[in-house]
């Protein structure tokens, strides 16, 4: 043992002692930034030492000493591993302090730390294994480069666009996307992921026993050494079999019920009537709404009371139906006034209730729904909006998103629409999901939330208490809203603060850490709100949210801006983290970022999903409404000149991509060319109030509808049109490009989606603020 | 001990050195000869307690027949046994020590530290017996003053003396080193050679040489030459092939090396008809 050690420690001394090596470690460290850019720079500081004989010339002696090549292998795997595990602390003190900005949030979390190493450490075994398999191939040097870098290039175009791949490809792409040790926001195992993880982790690592023993194998033949006797070899055989077999058991069958699932939930979709109405069923008009949640974020737990007062509008039958997300299992179904159950069923995401026959039309009518369920949803990768953790309770962050029925909802809502697209990679056209925001309307809402952690509670509704509790709870939150409607619930370990506005006020939910960069968001808000200010709506008031990045990514590291967090603007950690950048650039990339954040908030889009001409079919109104209140923000408040760029790109029909690194690259759909172009012309020709006559009933249409419809936006805009003094040429322009509008939504195409290897992209909107 | 090679013979590894050929011969303006492919070609010997020294040009034959000798190559034809038993290529390996042609070491060791690591590769179990064998190598090849200092900081005398010490490491039978005393200065191949004189009395030593003052030291002679064998006998036979009165007139080594050097062309010649 002390010879083997001593073995190691001569390794280790021996490579440290190389310009290169020292080198490949400084960018290795540097390349925590750019992750995938980690996976070969480690596979570079593996081939340098794996082919030290060779490069020396020291083999010609070796292969004459009386060695095994099993200890010797042992030994150089264990310094090379070593060696790699001392970049780690680097690492992480680069993502810790990276300049100008304040610590993550995540490095309050040990368990965070701790998971983020276990994936830093089956990457460095992943390595040594390719490594390893490679020098089976061939071991000279400029072979040995070429082909690791042809392998990771292909291995992170897998990897950036696993969402296209059936289930088995996933087992070995998802596990590069997995061990890459990426952004902080892939550091916690939150949901199913975690049993995928370690399922992928097991493979990974048996893999790398499995190809570290085969290239022992075949330097022990070519040196006429016996195999039988070499005890390691066969110790890493049955682990790398063992390691496979159940790594590969737990990943398949966890991938299978993902695939399960996904086709499960497109049947239903695919197969559920439009409304209730069509099919018989009582309606249902809430009045108030009282909820009542328990969250045991230990168990991922969720339990809650839902009473909901209101009336029965229509009655073709005693039966009535709600949605509540598949998630949740009704437990009881209670009539409060006469307090007496109801009878119900529960199937999938509908609930039916059975009124007795005593009940009328116009009868008021108050429910207790109890339901409870354990929530770690993740959507899986393919092709699906959105895309990565969707609704989970957990001790560290909980959320419950705005619009997925996470609460009794009268009616029959669809939770997803399912849509045809091309799979890039297969030339197939497949049907995937996307949520379809089940939306309630604004109403009389209370809502109190009990829960096990410290954390404090978040909610588009107004928070008008807190108290402390004993027992099994340890707070209890209250919130009201007069017009409550879409509620979320994300908890997490926040701090609050209320600050006015000039018309109302704006409720601030930040992490601890950051809170002094409060006050550079409020100023940096309020040039933005004169803007904007009234243009949709009196006295909005505003909730700010501090996200993690962890949040905001799906699981193949795309970003997600998709958030559905009703009415608040979603700003991600990275914004909050420092002060002024010293290169002005990187300023005006913050400011987009808090920009788009806001006009996010009103219309729910992610403005840069989606890049040039046709990517997102024809485009949708929705996008397009926000994209033109973008630029009329930008050129009033920091570019001027972007407003007419866009405009001569938009009349050229170009896509349009304004100052490199100062504002994203936007969709150019043909709707939204359309939109942009008779908001202009009302803009440029009646001024701001013509904006604002249109922007208003579309902003209230939106809150209760969800998706501007086309002939929602003809409408408004021919209020506008009758009352102006605008020509009849410009009145008949306009009204053509409403009538094009028509008819792009009337013919979508099909989406086609694209590949790309995300892994690459530096994107600093997303990674600095 | 004993090692008795019979017939055995080693093939050229193709690729580079036909195509070299090929190219001598173009420049040359020669015409295309048939290539002979054997590298050594069946040879035929019994290597016996003492220093054998093999001698020839280059291409001769001798880096060959070291490396088979190591187990580094594998003969095409023939068998080599040792003490009259083929042995396999681990307990060959334990047997030996080599010291290749083309000497590389890790250049951010110390001597020391390269030695250190030698010996691990050796074998030696303890620390301390492994203590005291590079140092004792390191006395031996006079690397003691400078064992702390890279070998990237060594002439190429040190670092073959270094390539030598490693070679020393360990008591093995046999020891098959391959030009040990090239690139050293007259006294230091002195002092090897006598080195080699001392480490014969229960060894067999074997190397490759293209200095012909190096067969003084040798008890046995064999000249390679085109991958054939031509000569094999006592230093004395080889100085007698030149001229068959010489060998009782040497009085001083001077003349015994000019006669050797004499007899050593007179053999070349007589392969060169052949």
């Amino acid at each position: 043992m002390k010879n083997f050690l001593a073995l190691i420690s001569l390794e280790i001394k021996l490579t440290l002692r190389t310009h290169l090596f020292w080198i490949l470690a400084g960018l290795t460290v540097v390349s925590i930034l750019l992750p995938v850019l980690t996976l070969l720079l480690g596979q570079f500081i593996l081939i340098h030492l794996f082919t030290r004989d060779q490069r020396t010339n020291f083999s010609s002696i070796m292969c004459s000493l009386p060695h095994s090549s099993e200890k010797l292998y042992l030994a150089r795997i264990s310094a090379a591993l070593l060696l790699l595990l001392a970049l780690w602390p680097f690492m992480l003190g680069i993502l810790l302090f990276f300049p100008e900005m304040q610590l993550a949030e995540w490095s309050n979390m040990p368990s965070s730390i701790i998971f983020l190493t276990l994936k830093y450490l089956i990457l460095c075994l992943t390595q040594i294994g390719l490594v390893l398999l490679c020098t089976i191939i061939t071991k000279q040097l400029a072979w040995l480069y070429l082909l690791s870098i042809v392998c990771w290039l292909k291995t992170s175009d897998l990897a950036s666009n696993l969402g296209f791949l059936p289930s088995f490809s996933q087992l070995f792409v998802l596990g590069q996307g997995f061990m890459l040790p990426s952004a902080p926001s892939l550091a916690s195992g939150y949901f199913p992921q975690q049993i995928l993880f370690s399922g992928v982790a097991l493979f990974q690592a048996g893999l790398a026993l499995l190809f570290a023993a085969s290239a022992i194998i075949q330097q022990m033949r070519l040196r006429r050494e016996r195999l039988l006797g070499a005890k390691t070899i066969i110790v890493f055989f049955l682990l790398s079999l063992a390691f496979l077999c159940l790594g590969s058991r737990i990943a398949l069958t966890e991938l299978a019920h993902r695939e399960h699932w996904f086709d499960h939930l497109i049947q239903a979709s695919s197969q559920r009537a439009t409304t209730a109405q069509d099919q018989g069923y009582a309606t249902f008009s809430p009045e108030a709404y009282q909820l009542a949640v328990k969250l045991k974020t230990t168990a991922h737990y969720f339990a809650g009371t839902a009473r909901i007062k209101g009336k029965i509008s229509a009655l073709p039958s005693h039966k009535m139906q709600l949605t509540l997300r598949d998630s949740f299992t009704v437990t009881a179904v209670n009539e409060i006034t006469a307090d007496k159950p109801l009878q119900w069923t529960q199937n999938g995401a509908i609930l039916t209730i059975y009124l007795p026959d005593t009940y009328q039309e116009n009868t008021e009518l108050m429910l207790a729904i109890s339901y409870s369920g354990e929530i770690r949803e993740w959507f899986p990768a393919r092709m699906a909006r959105p895309n990565g953790p969707v609704n989970f309770i957990d001790p560290a962050y909980s959320l419950l998103r705005s619009g997925y029925a996470w609460y009794p909802i009268p009616g029959l809502h669809h939770l997803y629409t399912y849509y045809d697209c091309i799979n890039p990679l297969t030339d197939r056209t497949e049907t995937t999901l996307r949520a379809k925001p089940v939306l309630q309307p604004p109403t009389k809402f209370t809502m109190t939330v009990d829960i096990d952690t410290d954390n404090l509670v978040a909610s588009n509704l107004e928070q008008t208490g807190a108290e402390a509790l004993s027992g099994e709870y340890k707070e209890r939150y209250h919130f009201y809203s007069a017009e409550g409607h879409d509620v979320f619930l994300l908890a997490g370990p926040y701090e609050h603060q209320v600050q006015s506005t000039p018309d109302g006020k704006i409720s601030i939910y930040s992490l601890p850490l950051h809170k002094q960069q409060i006050t550079r968001f409020i100023n940096s808000f309020k040039s933005l709100y004169s803007v904007y200010d009234t243009m949709l709506e009196e006295n909005p008031s505003y909730t700010v949210v501090e996200i993690p990045p962890f949040l905001l990514f799906s699981e193949d590291g795309q970003p997600l801006k998709n958030l559905t967090l009703t009415d608040t603007i979603v700003l991600s950690e990275n914004y909050f983290k420092t002060k002024s950048h010293t290169l002005d650039f990187l300023n005006q990339v913050r400011n987009n970022k808090h920009d788009l954040a806001i006009l996010q908030r009103w219309w729910q889009e992610d403005l840069t999903e989606g890049l040039g001409m046709n990517k997102w079919g024809n485009g949708n109104i929705n996008t397009s409404l926000s994209y033109y209140l973008y630029l009329v923000g930008l050129e009033k408040t920091r570019a001027p000149e972007s407003y007419l760029q866009a405009k001569q790109n938009i009349q050229a029909g170009q896509s349009v991509l304004l100052d490199d690194f100062c504002a994203p690259s936007l969709p150019l759909s043909p709707i939204t060319r359309e939109v942009f172009l008779v908001l202009d012309s009302l803009r440029i020709e009646l001024g701001d109030q013509a904006l604002k006559k249109v922007m208003r009933p579309l902003y209230r249409l939106h809150k209760t509808q969800g998706a501007i419809q086309p002939s929602d936006f003809s409408q408004a805009v021919e209020a506008t049109l009758t009352s102006s003094t605008l020509s009849p040429v410009k009145q008949a322009e306009i009204r053509g490009h409403l009538l094009s509008i028509e008819e792009l939504s009337a013919n979508p195409k099909i989406f086609t989606a694209s590949t790309s290897i995300t892994q690459f992209s530096f994107d600093m909107e997303e990674y600095l603020p | 001990m004993i090692i008795e090679c019979k017939n055995i013979s080693a093939k050229y590894s193709p690729g580079i050195k036909n195509q070299l050929y090929k190219l001598k011969n173009y420049l040359q303006k020669q015409p295309s000869k048939p290539h002979f492919p054997y590298a050594l070609f069946d040879f035929t010997y019994t290597f016996s307690q003492g220093v054998t020294i093999l001698l020839g040009p280059n291409s001769a034959g001798k880096s060959t027949l070291l490396r088979l000798l190591t187990g580094i190559l594998l003969p095409a034809a023939g068998a080599i046994r040792f003490d009259g038993q083929v042995v396999n290529p681990s307990q060959l390996r334990r047997m030996i020590s080599y010291l290749p042609q083309t000497l590389d070491l890790y250049p951010e060791f110390s001597a020391r530290e390269m030695l250190h690591y030698i010996a691990l590769l050796k074998g030696f179990t303890s620390s301390a017996a492994r203590q005291t064998a590079v140092e004792q190598a390191l006395f031996q090849t006079g690397l003691s003053l400078v064992a702390h200092q890279k070998i990237s900081t060594y002439s190429r005398g040190m670092t073959q003396r270094v390539g030598i010490a490693q070679a020393f490491l360990t008591n093995t039978p046999i020891l098959l080193l391959d030009e040990p005393t090239a690139a050293l200065d007259p006294e230091e191949r002195n002092k090897l050679l006598n080195l080699f004189t001392q480490l014969s009395q229960e060894r067999i030593i074997v190397f490759a040489s293209s200095r012909l003052t190096d067969a003084c030291c040798a008890d046995a002679v064999v000249i390679l030459q085109k991958g054939r064998c031509q000569f094999t006998g006592s230093p004395g036979e080889l100085a007698a092939a030149g001229k068959p009165s010489v060998l009782s007139q040497i009085k001083e080594r001077t003349s015994f090396t000019s006669a050797i050097e004499k007899g050593y062309q007179t053999i070349l010649n007589q392969g060169d008809i052949k």
